[in-house]
């Protein structure tokens, strides 16, 4: 962990991650076709920005998609989505992977990040679901910025033979003025929380959180965050994080400081063999709520207050820990907030094979 | 459906189908269509679709490509590859405000032809590679000849006791990401650490997956498919025992160092006296010099990992020198050199050393001896 810190501080230089209020998001964009070697995860933030997380290129990117909002719901439940986007990409569903769905909040738009393998390539594409239907979203000529995460223990250090240490990003998130992200290392079963002030000013700040508490407090213990969600509870911002091999944690954002190790709050184990899948947050009938879709469990449903209150859990158990509602809707490959009234999931069967984008009213969770 | 393979073999290279002809041109990666040429550039996409598959279903979008004229004939270069061993439908849409779904009224079916390639991939080696595995052993490093494909690993390795060979499910923490080296060359595959450690719930629902004294065996299938699509040139098997679990970081206060000579590219060597993390003694070890110049030079493994030695790319110089050794290096069970891989707060012992780094000092002064 100490070793991330230092890597954060060779990273680091001076800088003041508050948001500057009013300051012209795209002023730094140039039209242009980004580079792009891969598309892990995407995340929508304000006035049509899609951040795109390229893990072999090491690189995030901020587009402005200029999507016109959407007057209906038309589009939103689609079967077989894996086979509609395979043969958009000529190929079969098994040489597909969708890996990651973001709803734009501005158009109502949904995005998919789609990876095929063909022969030696591996390609990557954007397609937007639009009234007009499901179509390709080409990264040519448009307007965008990007910065290099870089990957500082190769950077800090010389590597002999040869350079085989990678970072994935796992999730990222716009949040108050700042991009965060998530990863895994291939050599070390831990990851710290990045957090990048936004319009990109190649300034990180990385911090270590991949320690938990578990057990009374009495085993500390450390494991990467998968999914996470940057959230307002009880007016003040958090990070709620799923573990992998499963605790959900929480945060406070101001204590994402680089500076130290940080320990979270355990709220609750979500169980065994799983992994989450995506965490999404809404105002619904004036409550606040967190949902954290799973692949291999149900949906849990938090309140936000519960959350905010939650006790740190003194031993392992799924029944125990922060209340919650476990809401049965089948295995969750992606999740996003839709509107006020409907979120979006992209359900996987049980054979595996066929994913369906499918809506659900928040009346019915 | 043989017959309609057969047929294929018997059209190709050229289809026919009411006046216009489609084939597949391997050299330029793209489907010709011949027999439109009056079509305007501008009016090909609106007349001229090609759809993934023999069959056509309600609403399936069309490939995403480029067409382009080229004399009489318009090819057309998918965007994301064609795939090899499948077909695609050209469709003519003779009225062109028909809909994709539509009716269409003429088509032609092209297969693209497998390209014949012999298995040549295999798996070069598991890490570690000791058949004496700790309980609570981390990852294991899948190390193949040539790079693979991605997205489907978790079915094609497999974790099964030993001697009746029944599977262990679940040993493994099949995430959705893959974690391969840049390459593609090397996977890191994680025991689920739920199941390793202490007090959380996968432990205590399902157990550590191995267990000390027993037997098992590991096996990556053939059928894995490499980058080229081909499968492996045969099945690997690991078989190992399983010892004591490691709860202990690595203590610097053992290891040994043999210290080379000056004016010699002989190596210098670290003994751990235990097997570490086979992928972070490549990245974690660097040596410099008191000037603060980094010594280039090649690395090697010895003793089921448990020896480091380092090459230097030019001889030794007589002066001072460091290893600096980045406190995340591994043992096997993920215990680092400033802290274990589950802390017990209780124990003043487990109490992580907040160590960012460890410095080995040594002296060349030695004259050669040639």
């Amino acid at each position: 962990m100490k070793s991330i810190l230092l890597f954060t501080l060779t990273l680091m230089l001076a800088f003041n991650l508050k948001a500057i209020p009013n300051e012209d998001l795209k002023a730094n964009f140039v039209i242009g076709t980004p580079e792009i070697s891969s598309i892990k995860a995407i995340s929508f933030g304000p006035e049509n920005i899609l951040f795109i997380g390229d893990n072999t290129g090491m690189t995030l990117i901020a587009v402005d998609v200029k999507d016109k909002k959407r007057s209906s719901a038309k589009n939103l439940n689609m079967e077989n989505l894996n086979s509609k986007l395979a043969n958009a990409m000529g190929a079969d569903k098994k040489d597909i992977k969708i890996q990651d769905m973001a709803v734009n909040p501005l158009s109502k738009n949904v995005f998919f990040a789609v990876s095929k393998q063909s022969g030696k390539k591996t390609y990557y594409s954007l397609f937007r679901l639009g009234e007009e239907g499901l179509k390709e979203y080409s990264l040519q000529e448009v307007s965008y910025s990007k910065m290099r995460i870089g990957n500082a223990p190769t950077e800090k250090h010389q590597t002999w033979n040869r350079p085989s240490r990678t970072y994935t990003v796992t999730d990222l998130h716009y949040a108050n003025g700042e991009l965060i992200i998530s990863g895994l290392s291939n050599e070390e079963f831990s990851s710290g929380l990045r957090r990048v002030p936004f319009p990109f000013k190649d300034e990180m700040l990385t911090t270590s959180v991949q320690v938990y508490h578990v057990s009374h407090g009495k085993n500390e213990t450390h494991a990467p965050i998968h999914r996470f969600l940057p959230v307002q509870l009880e007016k003040q911002w958090h990070v709620v994080a799923g573990y992998m091999c499963t605790p959900l944690v929480t945060f406070k954002l101001d204590q994402l400081d680089g500076n130290k190790k940080l320990i979270g709050k355990t709220v609750a184990e979500i169980g065994a063999g799983n992994t989450p899948t995506g965490i999404i947050a809404y105002t619904y009938k004036g409550q606040d709520f967190v949902l954290v879709g799973n692949n291999r469990h149900p949906l849990a449903k938090i309140t936000g207050k519960d959350l905010f209150n939650a006790k740190a859990i003194k031993a392992p158990s799924r029944d125990r820990g922060v209340k919650r509602e476990n809401v049965n809707l089948g295995s969750i490959a992606h999740i996003s907030d839709f509107d006020e009234n409907q979120i979006l999931i992209v359900l996987r069967n049980k054979s595996k094979d066929a994913y369906h984008l499918k809506t659900v009213a928040k009346s019915e969770i | 459906m043989t017959w309609i393979y057969l047929l294929f073999i018997f059209f190709q290279p050229f289809s026919k189908s009411e006046g216009f002809f489609a084939k597949f041109d391997a050299d330029q990666e793209a489907i010709i269509i011949i027999g439109l040429g009056d079509l305007n550039q501008e009016h090909i996409p609106q007349k001229v679709a090609v759809y993934f598959g023999e069959t056509i279903e309600k609403d399936q979008p069309q490939v995403i490509g480029h067409y382009s004229k080229k004399g009489s004939d318009i090819y057309f270069i998918a965007k994301y590859g064609f795939t090899e061993g499948k077909n695609y439908t050209v469709v003519f849409k003779k009225n062109s405000t028909a809909k994709d779904s539509e009716i269409i009224k003429d088509r032609i079916v092209v297969h693209i032809p497998f390209t014949q390639r012999e298995p040549s991939t295999f798996v070069k080696q598991v890490f570690p590679t000791t058949d004496q595995i700790p309980m609570n052993q981390l990852k294991f490093y899948i190390e193949f000849s040539a790079p693979m494909r991605y997205g489907n690993a978790y079915e094609y390795i497999k974790l099964y006791r030993l001697p009746e060979k029944i599977l262990e499910p679940e040993a493994f923490l099949a995430s959705t990401d893959e974690l391969w080296d840049p390459s593609r060359q090397r996977l890191t595959i994680f025991f689920d650490p739920g199941r390793i450690k202490r007090g959380v719930q996968p432990n205590l629902q399902l157990g550590l997956p191995l267990v000390e004294g027993r037997k098992y065996q590991l096996v990556i299938d053939q059928t894995w498919l490499d980058i080229n699509g081909v499968q492996m040139t045969g099945t690997f098997e690991k078989n190992f025992e399983v010892i004591a679990v490691d709860r202990t970081s690595p203590d610097p206060d053992h290891w040994s160092i043999d210290i080379p000579k000056c004016n010699t590219s002989k190596p210098i060597s670290i003994d751990f006296k235990e097997s570490m993390d086979y992928g972070l003694l490549h990245s974690t070890l660097t040596i410099k010099k008191q000037s603060g110049e980094f010594i280039e030079g090649e690395i090697e493994l010895k003793a089921l990992e448990s020896q480091w030695f380092f090459y230097p790319e030019k001889p030794w110089g007589k002066g001072k020198y460091q290893i600096i050794i980045n406190s995340w290096l591994e043992d096997l069970a993920g215990n680092n050199l400033s802290r274990k891989f589950d802390v017990d707060l209780s124990d003043p012992a487990d109490k992580p050393k907040n160590i960012e780094e460890i410095l080995i000092p040594f002296e060349i002064n030695t004259q050669s001896d040639f």
